[in-house]
């Protein structure tokens, strides 16, 4: 099986067959990876370098807990990845960015639409929760795919509100 | 019987575990109370009682003085701690529980009220001989001619602060004349809405500040002590996120000035129980003013008791029956470095935006010189109804060096999945020169460091390797056995039994 795995939009391929070996851009990688009895808790010897990881699986992506650092890893297995790349999602080679809401509340502005050109920090939309305005902004300069809310729509806790590429 | 057997805790999260903790110790039974929101939170599992006093909202259950009367009455506490946050700096509610017979584990009514307010605290503290930010309008209700010729007497840039504020609200900074009226007008409204009181008053604004308090420790009997000062100069927008004792900037004949002057400033209003006297220190001049005491226990009591070896939560309760302070001011010492990182469930990469959820994955640093006062655990649902701090790392060395090392060390060793953390925040800002150096200021996280992502590339090669392996364990979940049909199921065992072994 092989798989296009992804972080902040740099992608490499990895390859692991039926015995288990694993291809790492073609190259053999030893490594012995086990899973504990906590769920999301898990042990890696990567040629016997040890690291703890916490992976939690989220919607669209791995998130990867390592050293204190928070890293967002998006695996896609060949087939899918084809498939995206006849739909045009993957054709830049960049991902998309998928912001969620963190939490209930209320759209109470949203200030760009489908198709729109935006640049990195720009202000995307004001998300109402808890009695505060809170700005989502757009972490890298992209162009907005999907626009799945609209001002004064309630939503809830990890609903998909505004897709970039 | 002591005086004070069971203690009603007014608190919920780490301090309300910290104080369940100190009660133990003194053979106190500790009565919890909690909202519909907080029934599985860890403090409500140790406690001896359990009342449930509302729903999440803190109005209709924390704050709610009527329902914590009727548990003291029900439950037969003696005392009550109201820890930090909700009724902790309230004199009615104080009042209440005393006038109830219940002990108020806490300073006199008298006290919290006159430092309550900041003007009358000002007032008080000045009578005192405690120096006082330059250039102050002393005037309880000024008006707005005033203040503007108040502002232009001083010199700009000013502050603008509210008389009954805290936590940065109502605060402005003003850099020149014109700007002062629309300051002033926002100020007042916001303090308005906020405390409903809409007095305002102004204060030289120093640039170069650090914030730096004394914890105070005093017993019935008139016995008042310092146990040196913390430095929370590590602020995002008044709020304190990292503390640290000893201050990197203060010495020991500076030490003693401060100390002085903060139990000049707890005798004037006869406080008794702990407190803290905060102040601003300008590294310019390396002049210290008067800033405001706390008449509570506070967040980052931790770091005092890591460096002195005090407990002052039990301390707090020895006090409140009626006990003499057992340490005298020459034995009080300071020994090594203690820092304290607030875990908040924010994300610092949208603005420290509140993140709610459940815990999925937990574990808390350990070993040599690490403390960690936890509210939360492997489960518990992080709700939006309450302050954002979850937990918090009391790191002790024999130095300043060595501390910020294990600090760095513990951060990495804390999980928390499920929901975002300040920790990578933390991580990233240890790392800084200025922090290493401690030439920081009140202001450096806006003025100077940008809330960028880091930059994780030597971890991800593991990351990706591991995330690719559980996505290919889950496919195979879900794959292998319907496209198996034509294997033999003995051949299909030893495969899957071959790749758990490597899996």
């Amino acid at each position: 099986m092989k798989y296009i795995t992804t972080i902040d939009e740099k992608s490499v391929t990895i390859g692991i067959d039926d015995d288990g070996q694993l291809l790492l851009d073609g190259s053999p990688v030893e490594y012995d990876f086990h899973p504990s009895s906590d769920p999301t808790l898990f042990s890696l010897l990567l040629d016997h370098k040890s690291y703890e990881l916490r992976i939690v699986p989220e919607d669209e992506s791995f998130s990867v807990q390592l050293d204190g650092s928070n890293i967002d890893v998006a695996v896609e297995d060949e087939r899918t990845h084809r498939l995206a790349g006849v739909r045009g999602r993957m054709a830049s080679g960049t991902g998309e960015i998928i912001l969620k809401s963190p939490m209930p509340g209320v759209i109470i502005d949203l200030l760009v639409g489908s198709g729109d050109a935006v640049e990195s920090g720009q202000t995307l939309l004001i998300l109402e929760s808890m009695k505060m305005h809170n700005e989502f902004k757009a972490p890298r300069q992209a162009v907005v795919k999907e626009v799945r809310v609209a001002v004064g729509d309630n939503v809830n806790q990890k609903q998909v509100m505004v897709i970039l590429e | 019987m002591d005086k004070v057997s069971k203690v009603l805790i007014a608190n919920r999260g780490e301090i309300a575990v910290r104080i369940i903790r100190a009660c133990k110790e003194m053979n106190c039974s500790a009565v919890a109370v909690f909202s519909e929101a907080d029934r599985m939170q860890p403090f409500v599992r140790m406690a001896d009682e359990a009342y449930c006093i509302g729903p999440p909202p803190a109005r209709d259950s924390y704050l709610d003085l009527k329902k914590l009367l009727s548990v003291a009455a029900q439950s037969g506490a003696d005392a009550v701690h109201p820890g930090y946050g909700f009724l902790a700096e309230n004199a009615e509610a104080a009042e209440a529980f005393e006038e109830a017979g219940v002990t108020w584990i806490g300073p006199p009514v008298d006290a919290i009220r006159r430092m309550g307010d900041k003007l009358t605290a000002r007032e008080t503290v000045k009578a005192a001989g405690l120096p006082l930010v330059p250039g102050v309008g002393d005037t309880a209700m000024m008006n707005m001619d005033e203040l503007l010729r108040a502002g232009e007497s001083m010199g700009y840039p000013v502050i603008v602060k509210a008389a009954s504020g805290g936590g940065g609200k109502g605060m402005r900074i003003v850099h020149s004349p014109d700007e002062l009226k629309e300051s002033i007008r926002i100020a007042r409204l916001e303090s308005e809405s906020s405390f409903g009181d809409s007095r305002v008053y102004l204060e030289k604004f120093i640039t170069d500040a650090r914030h730096i308090e004394i914890q105070i420790l005093g017993d019935q009997l008139g016995n008042v002590i310092h146990l040196g000062e913390r430095d929370c100069s590590l602020q995002r927008r008044h709020q304190k996120l990292i503390e640290e004792a000893p201050s990197p900037v203060v010495d020991e004949p500076l030490r003693q000035r401060m100390g002085e002057m903060a139990v000049k400033a707890a005798c004037e209003v006869g406080y008794y129980s702990a407190g803290t006297v905060e102040f601003v220190f300008d590294s310019a001049t390396r002049e210290f003013y008067f800033l405001e005491m706390n008449t509570r226990l506070q967040v980052e009591h931790t770091i005092t008791e890591r460096v002195t070896g005090i407990d002052i939560v039990k301390e707090m309760i020895r006090i409140a029956r009626g006990e003499a302070l057992k340490t005298k001011q020459e034995d009080v010492a300071i020994s090594g470095h203690s820092i304290e990182c607030r875990i908040l469930a924010e994300d610092p990469w949208q603005g420290f935006m509140p993140s709610i959820g459940k815990i999925s994955g937990f574990n808390l640093p350990s070993g040599p010189g690490v403390r960690t006062d936890t509210g939360v655990t492997l489960g518990s649902e992080v709700s939006p109804y309450y302050d954002s701090l979850l937990a918090k790392i009391i790191i002790w060395d024999t130095t300043r060096e060595e501390a910020l090392i294990r600090t760095l060390l513990a951060l990495e060793e804390f999980h928390i999945t499920g929901i975002q953390t300040t920790i990578p925040f933390y991580i990233q800002l240890l790392n800084t020169d200025a922090f290493k150096t401690g030439a920081f200021h009140t202001r450096f996280l806006e003025d100077e460091l940008l809330y960028k992502k880091e930059e994780h590339e030597h971890l991800r090669i593991p990351a990706t390797i591991a995330a690719t392996l559980l996505a290919h364990q889950r496919n195979r979940q879900a794959y292998v056995m319907p496209q198996s049909k034509s294997e033999s199921v003995w051949k299909l065992l030893g495969k899957r039994t071959t790749l758990a072994r490597r899996l």
